[in-house]
């Protein structure tokens, strides 16, 4: 699987189930590690959507996850991380290049991967968690349903 | 920056943990051992015994002489068949806030396919570390994608701690501080036993509280 290199500048959400989040309503750091097999972390491009904020845009995410018939817990989270950080929190910890790819899927245009490390890298993962602040966690389900935004390319 | 990769054989940790097993086990058969007695007033008398047992327990020096109503409780978690048999000793351990997340987790674990399944030796493994370290503030619990248990502390400004309990008995462990001033951030990771994990990771908790 091979997909266009995102820019630092740029961000992605991950949605993190239930498990991997804490009673403070934050990812812990199992929220970024692979499973066994995978060869990247799954995550959605904001940017794709041409929104005014990373919280609108996570509206985009929400109804990506809906059409693939991805159910949302109401105890999980997407968390939103700067491209560049996340490069460089990877390549903090293990040898070779860190990269986030545009992997986009037919039901899942925005869907983008992190690549560089492998399943059980924890030290990974708590650099990754790392970067997670409340600022940038926003539940998983929208209290109200937001309005149906048809997705545009960037 | 600071970084220290160690790890251990988990070859000798198994035949030492085996041992300990089976010693703990032949307390739990013994003549006389009766569920009867296990009230909630038993176990809270003998907690000061309990503690000490389970630390033996996890280093892998278990004396089976201990106290035996002591030792029961400690032997319930070792020769636990399903989650929920280690999940409801904790409170007796004085760890509520710990077994009522464990009951959310496992409720998560059983009921949503998209979620890891609980590994039952991992669970036995967190249960004995907190039964042997209960002065330890409270962690966030969670599940790793391949259904281990994690535990995760925030040290310090900004410092993260994580503790992955492994079947084998070992600790998988990683923490990073954040960057103070002209310091690098301070990292740690490897794999070990309980003991080594926690000398490994004092460094790390010395530069805030765990």
């Amino acid at each position: 699987m091979s997909g266009t290199e995102l820019p630092d500048a740029d961000h992605v959400s991950r949605y993190c189930k239930p498990t991997a989040v804490g009673q403070d309503g934050l990812p812990i750091a199992a929220a970024f590690e692979l499973r066994p097999g995978e060869d990247h972390l799954s995550v959605n491009w904001l940017e794709y959507f041409g929104a005014p904020d990373p919280q609108a845009a996570v509206d985009y995410v929400r109804n990506a996850f809906h059409t693939k018939g991805y159910r949302l817990r109401r105890h999980g989270r997407f968390a939103a991380l700067n491209i560049g950080a996340v490069k460089t929190a990877v390549s903090e910890t293990v040898e070779g290049p860190a990269r986030v790819e545009h992997l986009p899927e037919d039901d899942d245009e925005s869907h983008s991967g992190i690549f560089g490390y492998t399943a059980g890298n924890l030290a990974v993962a708590v650099e990754i968690k790392a970067l997670v602040s409340a600022e940038n966690v926003f539940p998983a389900v929208a209290d109200q349903p937001p309005p149906l935004p048809s997705a545009q390319g960037a | 920056m600071s970084r220290s990769d160690v790890t251990a054989s988990p070859d000798f940790e198994d035949v030492r943990r085996t041992a300990a097993l089976e010693a703990l086990a032949r307390n739990e058969f013994a003549p006389g051992f009766n569920r009867d007695e296990d009230s909630a007033g038993l176990f809270a008398r003998d907690l000061p015994l309990i503690w000490p047992l389970a630390a033996e327990y996890v280093s892998g020096s278990v004396d089976s002489s201990t106290d035996d109503s002591a030792a029961r409780l400690v032997n319930r978690i070792i020769a636990a068949k399903q989650h929920n048999e280690i999940i409801e000793v904790l409170p007796l351990l004085e760890l509520r806030t710990i077994a009522s997340r464990l009951n959310y987790l496992l409720e998560c674990s059983e009921e949503d396919p998209d979620e890891p399944t609980m590994a039952l030796a991992s669970l036995r493994e967190l249960a004995l570390f907190f039964a042997s370290e209960p002065q330890r503030d409270e962690p966030e619990i969670g599940l790793s994608p391949d259904g281990h248990l994690q535990a995760e502390w925030r040290v310090g400004d900004g410092g993260i701690l994580a503790m992955k309990f492994l079947r084998d008995g070992l600790i998988q462990f990683a923490a990073v501080s954040r960057p103070t001033g002209d310091r690098q951030p301070f990292r740690i990771n490897g794999t070990l036993p309980k003991d080594g994990a926690l000398d490994t990771v004092r460094a790390f908790i010395r530069r805030g509280t765990l």
